[in-house]
């Protein structure tokens, strides 16, 4: 990696960092309802659990330890963005969809990590329009912030927004694309649920492909989590991928019914956060330089009030590692 | 073991006296002992004047062939004789201390030295009443032990003080006691900050905190009987000085609950017998940065029926004890506030690691290294002494013991598991029994006569839990360690030989022992076909595996003392004293953290009302080394005490001062998995008062 390229997506990752931690500092003091949770979860990350039932909408802030609740902290709030954060139509929720939108400016790169909240009726690989989905969730400086598909309908020739769509609909497929290559690699009898290569290391290697330079974070990793609830890790060799270690299982899994409203995303440069819907637990999946297992699990029940569950959890932020020298 | 087998027990147990009191009936005799100091026994109050730090391996680690596997100042478990962990059983008022500090470095012997009354470092016959441990057995004795042994009220408290860096401790303890009833009373609190090294380094973690809380209350219904109902809270909150990047610590708590029964019979064949019951809860958590990685729960129960018995030749103690414990663990990343079962779903068991058998060929685990288990426990075990033509003694000692172990890895997450696939019986419910038995035969030093003490031993002792089925990471040695459920007995013959000569001027004592081990218990590096270490694949750290080899312990130590003529008294005394041990295994290789040579020269003054002492120890360069082991520097160790005492009719007072490692060097212990992160201290002072009330 050349030191530009490095720089500057160290910068997106840090300020990425400083945005969650400033969004739910601000949630916090427009409504004074959160709370402090502590369960050791990698830095840096931001969670929107999401129940699809009661549309209960919850924040997690896993540097300052906050949990907010979302829908209130929208209903508080004079801002238009972090108000159409606000669940207030159940019918309207499919799954998340994880978009971690690269684009350059101003000849630099950048990394805006985004999620969508797709409707019921939205088929995964399909292109994607206002039709598709009902929110698009991002960091506004230092406030998480929505917008409302309305937002986006019509875009004009030419505009931001149709550049979007066009980078959006590239990145489902190369989803799709990525999800036939992993599929056909697992072994026999296995069925994906969801493959998953992290954002970040991946515009690194670019950027180290382009510079012809020597990787500095080892070789890419390409995860599969299959709906028995392993998770197959591959790397890219000259003849595909090629499976790079025993699987890992993930505790309590028997089966996935819906591999849509799994999660599959980045901690950090060691590893991946995974959330199972039927298990309530969040893995974590890491490497220490040596195998990736599972590292750590934690119930979602630990972090929302009693009897709220999560259907849906989104992930944004790069993420700091993790202790690794001991368990 | 069915009924009729522990029929067949009882049976035995009640066998040797009743015969023995069917000879002896009729011609009794009275048998008036000497009331002369047991050597074994030491006041804990004079350990504590040479005591290096508060653990009990610092109490103990003057003594000849005495080591202390010291963990930072928190931890120090007593290794006698090159044995260590479970070789050596320790017992607080005769009940086994219910802790895990055999099982790894950084766990405490939960008990606190400073608050027993005397140590007893016991071998040969004499400690198969106990158990079979080729180490021997550490009797810890306090207060609850014998609340009346004084009539009257008695009072102490003792406080301390270390400036640099702080340090303070405090232990009081009031006893009352009358004809029929006793109550006592006993606290006592320490803390201190981490350590400096003797390079002027602040050992990072190194702080402890103790505190202990004791109350017990006895009564004699008649002369002959008695009840003693005690309770003893210990709580230690220690750091680990390893080189993790957050603080580990470990808090660790130990409830016991007892109640004993002593009768003192005529004195015919039955001379006493007592009954007692004990239950300890046992409870510590690992942290690192707040986060609970390790939970360890141990809770015991143990009732012990003991009678002693004295015939016109023989006399001895018989031992009947039954015991059982559940060992619960958790040990996974910040998910250890309580002990739970793992889930368990339609998922093969042990998929996991199946996968890592396939693909490295060894049982790799993530999960919890270890299944729950019950253990059942009885021991019963004849110690028996009888004096020959004058003046030699010949004691014999019989133990057995009888274990059921039942594993449980409903603790352990499915794929986890060890599967079936690559042993079927991993987890089977195992029956086993050990048989140990001693001789020795001692000739009394009488005035400036010579006199020897030898015994041979031969020992079995069963696996321990860990030793079978620990299957995981290792937070202390920072290692991967396998477990061995094919485990066998670990057998020994032991030789011990003591030799005293005394004058009114002198003392010469040289002792030797050897051991040799069938099958011995250790843990030794994994390498691959290439020569390379092996590496677990989660943490990329060393790979043990527990095996067995037969293996040798030889050495021995030399004592001179010299008293200088003084007028009446002899106030002045010189020694001079050297320890030395050899451990190999079968195929000559040197045994990991073998305790390098020492020798010490010391001279104290006592008088009084004045003690004083200088100690100059000297410990040898380590280079006897087991594989890839790396040798630790030899260094000099220069100790000060002084002890100004006032006394009154029913008060004393001492004042005291002392002094560790004057010299400031720079010393690591060779027997410490913590060497580097954990060195010896540096240069350390401290003062205290303590003030004794006694009135009848």
């Amino acid at each position: 990696m050349n030191n530009t390229s490095k720089i500057l997506i160290s910068s997106v990752l840090a300020a990425q960092a400083a945005l969650i931690s400033g969004c739910d500092d601000s949630s916090n003091s427009a409504d004074g309802d959160s709370s402090i949770i502590d369960l050791g979860m990698p830095e840096e990350l931001h969670l929107s659990l999401l129940n699809a039932s009661t549309g209960a909408f919850y924040g997690y802030d896993s540097t300052n330890l906050m949990l907010t609740d979302i829908n209130e902290a929208a209903a508080s709030s004079q801002d238009s963005g972090v108000q159409n954060l606000q669940i207030t139509d159940t019918s309207t929720i499919g799954h998340f969809l994880h978009w971690p939108d690269a684009y350059e400016s101003d000849g630099e790169d950048h990394l805006d990590m985004k999620y969508l909240l797709m409707l019921p009726e939205y088929m995964a690989g399909d292109a994607i329009d206002a039709d598709a989905f009902s929110k698009l969730v991002h960091f506004h400086g230092t406030d998480l912030a929505a917008h409302t598909a309305e937002e986006f309908n019509n875009p004009e020739p030419g505009s931001a927004v149709e550049a979007a769509f066009t980078r959006l609909n590239a990145f489902v497929a190369e989803q799709e694309a990525l999800f036939d290559e992993v599929a056909e690699a697992l072994p026999a009898g296995q069925q994906l649920c969801r493959a998953f290569v992290d954002p970040h290391l991946a515009l690194e290697h670019e950027h180290e492909a382009k510079a012809e330079e020597e990787h500095e974070h080892g070789e890419l990793a390409h995860f599969a989590l299959t709906d028995s609830g392993r998770v197959y890790i591959f790397h890219e060799e000259e003849n595909g991928l090629e499976q790079a270690q025993g699987f890992v299982k993930l505790d309590d899994v028997t089966s996935i019914l819906d591999c849509n409203r799994t999660t599959v995303a980045r901690a950090s440069d060691d590893g991946i956060l995974v959330f199972v819907p039927e298990t309530q637990l969040l893995y974590l999946v890491d490497s220490h330089g040596s195998d990736f297992h599972q590292h750590a699990t934690w119930a979602v029940s630990e972090l929302l009030p009693q009897g709220v569950r999560a259907d849906l959890i989104a992930v944004l932020g790069a993420g700091s590692e993790h202790d690794h020298d001991h368990e | 073991m069915n009924i009729r087998q522990l029929f067949w027990l009882a049976a035995t147990c009640t066998w040797l006296p009743a015969t023995v009191c069917a000879q002896t009936e009729l011609d009794p005799i009275v048998v008036i002992q000497p009331e002369t100091e047991d050597p074994h026994s030491k006041d804990t109050s004079e350990l504590g004047k040479d005591a290096k730090n508060a653990t009990l391996g610092g109490y103990l680690d003057n003594m000849p062939n005495v080591d202390s596997a010291s963990y930072g100042e928190a931890v120090g478990r007593p290794v006698v004789r090159g044995m260590s962990g479970y070789r050596i059983k320790i017992l607080h008022n005769d009940n086994e201390v219910s802790d895990l500090s055999a099982m790894s470095q950084d766990h405490a012997v939960a008990v606190a030295p400073r608050a027993s009354e005397r140590i007893e470092l016991l071998k040969g016959p004499a400690s198969l009443l106990y158990a079979a441990q080729a180490g021997g057995v550490v009797r810890i004795r306090d207060v609850l032990d014998n609340p009346f042994l004084d009539s009257g009220l008695r009072s102490q408290i003792d406080t301390d003080l270390r400036p640099t860096p702080y340090s303070h401790a405090v232990d009081g303890r009031v006893t009352w006691s009358d004809d029929d009833w006793a109550l006592h009373a006993g606290a006592l609190h320490q803390d201190a900050d981490p350590y400096e090294a003797g390079d002027g380094r602040e050992i990072r973690d190194s702080d402890l905190s103790t505190q202990q809380a004791q109350l017990a209350v006895g009564w004699r219904p008649g002369p002959r009987s008695e009840w003693l109902l005690g309770t003893t809270r210990l709580r230690k909150d220690y750091g680990i000085p390893n080189d993790t990047p957050e603080a580990t610590r470990i808090d660790m708590q130990r409830d016991d609950y007892s109640l004993r029964f002593r009768y003192d019979a005529k004195p015919q064949w039955l001379d006493s017998m007592s009954v007692d019951l004990n239950h300890s809860d046992y409870l510590h958590d690992e942290t690192e940065g707040g986060r609970k990685d390790g939970l360890f729960g141990q809770k015991q129960d143990q009732g012990t029926l003991r009678w002693a018995w004295v015939t016109a030749a023989w006399s001895g103690d018989t031992r009947l004890s039954a015991t059982q414990s559940e060992l619960r663990v958790c040990h996974e990343h910040g998910a250890c506030d309580s002990f739970s079962d793992a889930a368990r779903t339609e998922a093969p068991l042990g998929e996991s690691v199946l996968e890592y058998v396939d693909n490295t060929g060894l049982p790799y685990s993530h999960g919890h290294p270890m299944p729950d288990t019950q253990t059942r426990l009885v021991q019963l075990s004849h110690v028996a002494e009888r004096s020959l033509d004058l003046p030699y003694t010949v004691s014999l000692g019989l133990h057995t013991q009888w274990r059921k172990l039942d594993p449980d890895p409903d603790n352990i997450q499915e794929q986890w598991v060890y599967p079936e696939e690559l042993d079927p019986q991993h987890y089977n419910t195992r029956n086993e029994t050990a048989w140990s038995a001693s001789v020795g035969l001692r000739k009394e030093a009488d005035g400036s006569a010579f006199g020897w003490e030898t015994s041979l031993s031969t020992l079995q002792r069963l696996p321990s839990v860990d030793e079978l089925y620990w299957n995981g990471f290792h937070h202390a040695t920072d290692s991967y360690i396998f477990g061995n459920s094919e485990l066998k007995k670990e057998r020994s013959v032991n030789v011990d030989l003591d030799f005293t000569w005394e004058s009114q001027a002198q003392l010469w004592q040289l002792s030797g022992f050897y051991y040799l081990f069938d099958d011995y218990i250790f843990q030794n590096q994994g390498y691959d076909a290439d020569g390379a270490e092996l590496t677990d694949p989660f943490h990329l750290s060393e790979v043990w595996f527990t095996r067995q080899t037969d293996a040798r312990f030889l050495g021995g130590s030399v004592r001179y003392e010299l008293r200088p003529a003084s007028a009446d008294t002899r106030p002045w005394l010189l020694w001079a004293q050297a320890d030395i041990l050899h451990a190999e295994q079968s195929g000559g290789q040197h045994l990991p953290r073998t305790a390098p040579a020492n020798a010490e020269l010391g001279v104290r003054y006592q008088s009084t009302l004045w003690t004083a002492s200088l100690r100059l120890k000297r410990v040898f360069k380590a280079q006897h080394l087991a594989p890839n082991e790396r040798p630790t520097a030899g260094y000099n160790w220069l100790a000060v005490y002084l002890e100004r005492s006032w006394r009154w009719d029913d008060q004393r007072v001492d004042l005291w001062l002392k002094g560790e490692n004057l010299l400031d060097v720079y010393a690591q212990n060779h027997l410490s998995v913590l060497k580097d992160t954990a060195p010896l201290p540096g240069r350390q002072l401290s003062a205290g008062v303590k003030w004794r009330f006694f009135t009848p």
